[in-house]
């Protein structure tokens, strides 16, 4: 027998149909890592996310874990009805998310402690289209579907002190993990010559993060938070293997809020994230542009239902999106409205938020959503 | 105020109603999309890398197979001194007796005897008309020896023949036997042993059914030829040497026999079909890279065609690949030859006497590879190269070796997606 192994490479012509890795797929919305969630509670998502400093069922300002007073848990689901509409053709898809769980109590009357997760990012879409590929001397068309489920979750323990009477200081340390599953099924029409693709793979996420804040009520009507998150380190594993490493994005909020009547709540915020701190996680055409959130809302005290309140709320918030889609900025503008539902006194609260979401890029495409938010929290 | 109080108390149950049923729909995910594709969708196109590269370690001509006395039909051909092929069929068992009403008899005549062959249409070409003859060649001599069984094809021993029009072959045929000689054989209680040679003045084959191929020839003849009532007597083969080996003798019931042949190819040149059959065996040695890092999308078995003009140059052959089952253990290539995993993934219909580089999708084989490298058996890799119409058809695939110059060399082009390159953003 002939051993001799003999393997002159003739042609190494690499990158046939070659382009950027992958992007998020099909909507302007969860391009790169994913849909940024933004950390917030159902009644802060409902003022638009301009509650969201001094909200403790939010994950942006740890000095707000005052606020659950007695011990509680918090859960919230987040769907979203998406329409994608790409010259004459539409999508409509609709997304399931819990987007947080918290518990927090209080020690003492000067110490709160909360631990929560958050959504962070969420990378769920999945794309059914043709297309066609150049395979050595042949052009090929095939059919594909590419799924993604999943996301990085941003989990939190904090603390707040209340310092003195109109001030209450809060830290927390981050821990952001989460997973990407994707599933790339590619067929050829011609399954005699070239095989199916079949893909599976995870994508698993890990970061550290600590974050502070603090709250000041200098006056009986007027309150101002602010909150900065420095972001640690953040890896990208496949399988077990690290694959690249970045930081978790830094941040930092302002918020003020302005009581004019009693009941009656008018808030305004701004936020600023550095995403572009993840850079260096994906690949260049994933790359993260740094963005300013702006919000404004208000929120009424209603009637009272066993000694609680209903609670209404509007906002509206406007921010650009972190990934860019086809190499353009994404926007979003957000209309919000929402009501907190006393459904058993102080004990049980249920949260309902409508979002309307409208976002647009400098492309051939746009994209309309219907956030639904519904959280309820309990205290025992 | 009140109003507004009111209302509210009585939209709280719808108000949660409708809060619950937009949740329960909205629990039902359903994200397929791709309107905006490929503008938001142009990151999926995946890094797939072409390479082309002398994967064949080793190669070699198989001969032997199907082996002596398995053919699955008895393929006859008569090409002037190009091509002989004859058949064998042995009754070593003929009835002496016969069954008249319920007394057994003795066989004191024979008429009408004739052997019953099936012809399959495929492989049969004959034109003008052709002879049978049969020719007795039984011996004491090992007659599945070749030369010895060829050199009883003659005129003493002739048992009968019958001539046959073009027109009048197909389906099945009847060869006529000399009454005199066959009950000669049946009172002597002798075996009979049948050579089946056919002769044309321009050339015949007939592919004629054999014991395997579940056609089975036979023989028939009339022991009482005044009773029109009686049935004619029909024989089906029997064989009885080698004595003590069921299989082997089972084999040898019919068998064919290559009297004269083209001559086998020279030099670095592998063979496939003709006659005697050739198999092309071809082990590959791939790269991890390619088989444990990626997926294959693609795979091309690339060899060039060499002219083979010894006969039927412009008739067509059709070529398959398979894969082999057999594993590292299996050193002898005719068992790894023979174990193949039964399907072919690719065909080629080649005509003999062309020449170039032709090409056979292999995909399927690289990607059961690339399975089979998780497993604790280690499969060889190894692709066979077989006609469709093995021992039953003189055209002959020739193509170079791994052994000929460097342009002419088998060579495998694959086309693969990096598994690693996936998913990330």
């Amino acid at each position: 027998m002939r051993a001799r192994l003999v393997q002159v490479v003739l042609l190494a012509v690499g990158c046939v149909g070659f382009a950027a890795p992958v992007r998020g797929q099909g909507t302007l919305s969860t391009q790169g890592f994913g849909y940024p969630l933004g950390g917030l509670s159902t009644r802060a998502a409902a003022t638009g996310g301009a509650l969201s400093e001094f909200d403790h069922l939010s994950s942006r300002n740890p000095a707000a874990l005052t606020l659950w007073g007695r011990t509680g848990l918090y859960v919230q689901y987040d769907p979203e009805f998406r329409s994608v509409e790409s010259g004459a053709a539409t999508d409509r898809t609709t997304t399931s998310r819990f987007g947080a769980i918290a518990a927090g109590f209080t020690v003492g009357e000067r110490w709160s402690i909360g631990v929560s997760s958050h959504a962070f990012l969420d990378r769920s879409w999945a794309t059914n289209f043709r297309s066609g590929q150049r395979l050595g001397d042949d052009s090929v068309s095939y059919a594909e579907r590419f799924s993604s489920k999943g996301g990085i979750n941003d989990n939190r323990v904090a603390v707040a002190y209340r310092l003195h009477p109109k001030v209450v200081l809060g830290a927390g340390l981050h821990l952001l993990s989460g997973e990407n599953r994707l599933n790339l099924v590619r067929e050829f029409d011609d399954s005699v010559r070239y095989g199916t693709l079949t893909r599976d793979i995870s994508l698993t996420y890990s970061g550290t993060a600590a974050s502070a804040g603090i709250v000041v009520s200098p006056f009986r009507r007027l309150a101002l938070a602010g909150s900065y998150r420095q972001g640690g380190s953040m890896k990208l594993r496949v399988v077990d293997t690290l694959r690249t490493e970045a930081n978790v994005p830094s941040r930092y909020g302002v918020a003020v809020r302005l009581e004019p009547l009693s009941g009656v709540s008018l808030l305004v915020g701004a936020d600023r994230t550095e995403w572009s701190r993840m850079n260096g996680l994906g690949s260049a055409s994933a790359a993260a542009q740094d963005t300013w959130e702006y919000s404004a809302g208000a929120q009424f005290a209603g009637q009272r239902l066993r000694n609680t309140p209903w609670t209404y709320s509007v906002g509206y918030r406007q921010r650009d999106l972190p990934f860019a889609a086809a190499g353009v900025p994404v926007t979003e503008k957000l209309f919000a409205g929402g009501l907190g539902i006393p459904i058993a006194g102080p004990r049980g609260m249920l949260e309902l938020a409508l979002q309307r979401a409208v976002r647009e890029a400098a492309t051939a495409t746009s994209e309309r959503a219907w956030l639904l938010s519904v959280g309820f929290i309990v205290r025992p | 105020m009140l109003v507004l109080r009111n209302w509210l108390r009585r939209a709280r149950p719808l108000l949660l109603g409708a809060a619950l049923v937009t949740g329960i729909v909205a629990c039902g995910e359903e994200l397929e999309s791709g309107a905006a594709c490929p503008i938001l969708c142009a990151g999926q196109n995946l890094a797939v890398f072409d390479t082309t590269f002398e994967a064949v370690i080793f190669d070699s001509t198989v001969y032997g197979i199907p082996g002596f006395g398995t053919e699955g039909s008895l393929y006859l051909a008569h090409r002037g001194d190009t091509l002989d092929v004859r058949g064998v069929v042995r009754f070593d068992t003929i009835p002496s007796t016969y069954l008249s009403g319920l007394v057994d008899s003795a066989i004191t005549r024979v008429d009408n005897a004739y052997l019953a062959l099936r012809v399959n249409a495929t492989g049969t070409r004959v034109r003008g008309s052709v002879r049978i003859d049969l020719f007795d060649v039984d011996t004491t001599e090992a007659d599945t020896v070749k030369a010895v069984v060829q050199s009883l094809f003659r005129p003493d021993r002739l048992m009968g023949g019958s001539t046959f029009d073009s027109a009048q072959v197909k389906d099945s045929l009847r060869v006529t036997l000399n009454n005199a000689r066959l009950l000669a054989k049946v009172t002597a209680k002798q075996r009979l042993r049948l050579g089946i040679r056919i002769t044309a003045a321009s050339g015949a084959e007939i592919d004629l059914g054999s014991i395997e191929g579940g056609a089975t020839p036979i023989l028939r003849f009339d022991p009482l030829p005044e009773d029109t009532a009686n049935v004619p007597l029909s024989v089906f083969p029997s064989s009885s040497t080698p004595p003590n080996d069921v299989v082997v003798s089972g084999d040898f019931l019919d068998y064919t026999i290559m009297v004269a042949a083209p001559p086998a190819p020279a030099g670095t040149v592998l063979s496939v079909g003709g006659l005697p059959n050739k198999r092309a065996y071809l082990r590959f040695s791939i790269p991890s890279r390619i088989l444990d890092s990626s997926t294959v999308l693609r795979a091309s078995l690339q060899f060039t065609q060499q002219p083979n003009r010894s006969i039927d140059r412009n008739d067509s052959l059709t070529i398959v690949p398979e894969i082999s089952v057999a594993n590292e253990d299996v050193t002898d290539i005719t068992r790894a030859t023979l174990l193949l995993a039964g399907f072919a993934f690719d065909s080629l219909r080649v005509a003999p006497g062309d020449s170039g580089v032709r090409v056979l999708e292999v995909a399927t084989a690289v990607r059961q590879w690339a399975a089979a490298t998780v497993d604790s058996i280690r499969q060889q890799r190894v692709l066979v190269l077989r006609s469709t119409r093995e021992g039953t058809s003189p055209f002959e695939l020739h193509l170079s070796s791994r052994e000929a110059p460097a342009a002419l060399r088998p060579r495998l082009r694959v086309s693969y997606a990096l598994r690693t390159s996936f998913g990330i953003p």
